[in-house]
């Protein structure tokens, strides 16, 4: 059963009922875990997508997933499905052919737009709060591995947020990068760039 | 199971860069000393190029959400400190009309001999006033400056213009220097390209803007002000039968006339006439002595390169003295002058004039966007 014919014609991919017309596609992860997860969002993993494209696969084998956790999908489901439902917000004609489009767009749709970036700065500042840097690296590998690209712009801008009023060694552990300069070379650059290194929080 | 504690740790290449990327510029100096290969990242020219562009983009996206009036720049020498030395301070204008410090960055003493003649998206541009081939890129940010040495002119009268502008296509910044003689010959005009670190020389001629001869002469002087405005600098060029602004494309590095106000400057007995920014839109400001006050006309192109469209609005400035100095405007149209009360804000609607609250400046600029970037930092010293 090719996917191209039973896209959902609801524009709005999020059904009110769960599991009522949805076609869902089974992912398997690495840690043993199921997820039914409805099309729509499936196909803003980049590499699902692809496999479902490439395959005349059935959808209802699981694709397996061997270098994501269920922890790490789960959240990756939750944030995918939130910026669906965010996108919808924002009419049609406007996503993709913007200079032609702001043309012609209305009050309404400007203020849609709005609408729709105030409910993402909010979703965004609460979804990563309690993370870990831990749990974010391995969301960001999962990101990467599903090529989901506006998950893993964001998981970037939220890690540089984090890091960039820590210190030298802060960053070091963060990144898992031994430092190769002699203390000489890295003595010189702290003083050449002595003003860099001023309020920088404490380790 | 396939996830090691190494793969939980270690973040690919691409996507450090991307995180790097998305770091402030003090950030990134500072973490230069993280490892030789992250050194190398933050240096490559690349890398330099897309985080300006990243820079430059999250401010566009940020216009539409109105936080701010914009930034006023300006220099002031520090008596507090010792030895006293100019610095570049930057506040943001808030839109309850105060005004929030955001920088304040030490300028070297050599710039102490020098004009700052132009700024664009975080880099300025100096000019030494005494030897005017020399001219300095500093970027403020990174406390990083580039000495250029233009062509030398032995006549001491020579008089130089110069203009910074951004070639958006190439990320690439240029410079135009326009070079007139108290002669009367023709100006020489170079042109500096710093993704080359080469100067060129061109020749301006009314054939080439025109398409046929229109026997004015050649361009022998041109306005001191130059200024950058989507995407080409402008300057007033001088023949000895016609005035025009002259534009110079950052993308194409092609030349334009664009016609001046039809009898702007007839009949009025003018102090000085410039080119400005006038709430986006390309503006003549012409100062005239009037009977007790200086008078302003605020000549605006409402639609830039269209001849027709030239509007004039008027001022009339009251506590104005000689010695006042005109530094452009903001982008809510309001003149940014020094007078002998000080640095203030002259609203041309309401007249009004408004003490900025600021200390003293010798120079002010205002821009809408308080960009850094790492340029010059693989070029720089």
């Amino acid at each position: 059963m090719a996917n191209g014919e039973n896209q959902n014609p609801n524009p709005n991919p999020i059904e009110a009922t769960p599991g009522a017309a949805a076609r869902t596609i089974t992912l398997k992860t690495a840690d043993g875990e199921i997820f039914e997860v409805e099309e729509a969002v499936a196909m803003e993993f980049g590499t699902v997508k692809s496999f479902f494209e490439d395959d005349a696969v059935s959808a209802t084998k699981p694709m397996p997933l061997p270098n994501v956790s269920g922890s790490a999908l789960s959240r990756v489901i939750t944030y995918c499905r939130r910026s669906l439902e965010i996108r919808s917000m924002i009419p049609p004609a406007t996503s993709e052919d913007a200079t032609a489009a702001e043309a012609v767009q209305g009050e309404g749709d400007l203020e849609a737009e709005k609408a729709a970036k105030q409910e993402r700065k909010e979703f965004e500042a609460e979804f990563l709060k309690d993370e870990s840097n831990e749990d974010v690296k391995e969301l960001i590998l999962a990101a990467n591995y599903l090529n989901i690209k506006e998950l893993l712009d964001f998981l970037c801008r939220s890690v540089a947020l984090r890091i960039q009023n820590k210190s030298v060694e802060y960053a070091r552990k963060f990144f898992g990068i031994e430092g190769d300069y002699t203390p000489e070379e890295e003595a010189q650059i702290r003083q050449e760039y002595a003003w860099a290194f001023e309020g920088v929080d404490e380790d | 199971m396939k996830t090691t504690t190494t793969m939980r740790e270690l973040l690919p290449d691409d996507v450090v860069e991307d995180i790097l990327g998305h770091l402030p510029v003090k950030s990134l100096t500072r973490f230069r000393c993280v490892s030789k290969s992250c050194e190398s990242i933050i240096t490559d020219h690349t890398f330099v190029t897309k985080h300006l562009k990243l820079n430059l983009n999250q401010f566009e996206s940020l216009m539409s959400t109105n936080t701010n009036s914009g930034y006023l720049l300006y220099t002031t020498k520090d008596k507090n400190s010792s030895p006293s030395s100019k610095q570049l301070c930057t506040v943001v204008c808030n839109n309850d009309r105060t005004l929030s410090q955001v920088s304040r960055f030490e300028m070297p003493s050599f710039f102490d001999k020098c004009d700052i003649v132009g700024f664009c998206n975080g880099l300025f541009c100096l000019a030494d006033y005494d030897l005017s081939h020399i001219i300095y890129l500093w970027n403020p940010s990174i406390r990083m400056f580039k000495k250029l040495l233009a062509t030398i002119f032995t006549d001491k009268y020579a008089k130089s213009v110069i203009g910074l502008a951004y070639n958006s296509q190439n990320n690439d910044f240029k410079i135009l220097r326009l070079v007139s003689f108290l002669g009367g010959q023709e100006v020489e005009a170079e042109i500096y390209s710093l993704s080359t670190d080469s100067w060129r020389k061109v020749v301006i001629s009314m054939e080439s803007l025109r398409g046929y001869e229109p026997k004015f002469g050649t361009i022998a002087d041109t306005d001191p002000t130059c200024i950058f405005l989507n995407g080409a600098l402008h300057t007033v060029a001088i023949t000895s039968r016609h005035h025009f602004i002259l534009s110079f494309d950052a993308n194409d590095e092609s030349f334009r006339e664009i016609m001046l106000p039809p009898n702007h400057l007839d009949g009025v007995p003018v102090n000085f006439a410039e080119l400005a920014v006038f709430k986006g839109c390309l503006a003549v400001f012409v100062f005239v002595h009037g009977r007790r006050d200086i008078l302003c006309h605020i000549w605006v192109m409402e639609e830039y390169g269209v001849a027709e469209s030239w509007t004039r609005k008027y001022l009339v400035a009251r506590n104005w003295v000689s010695g006042g100095y005109f530094f452009g405007c903001t982008d809510n149209g309001e003149l940014l002058i020094k007078n002998s009360t000080g640095p203030v804000s002259i609203d041309p609607e309401s007249q009004n004039q408004n003490i900025l609250a600021i200390e003293d400046a010798d120079w002010m600029g205002f821009t809408a966007n308080s960009m850094e970037s790492l340029i010059l930092l693989d070029g720089g010293k």
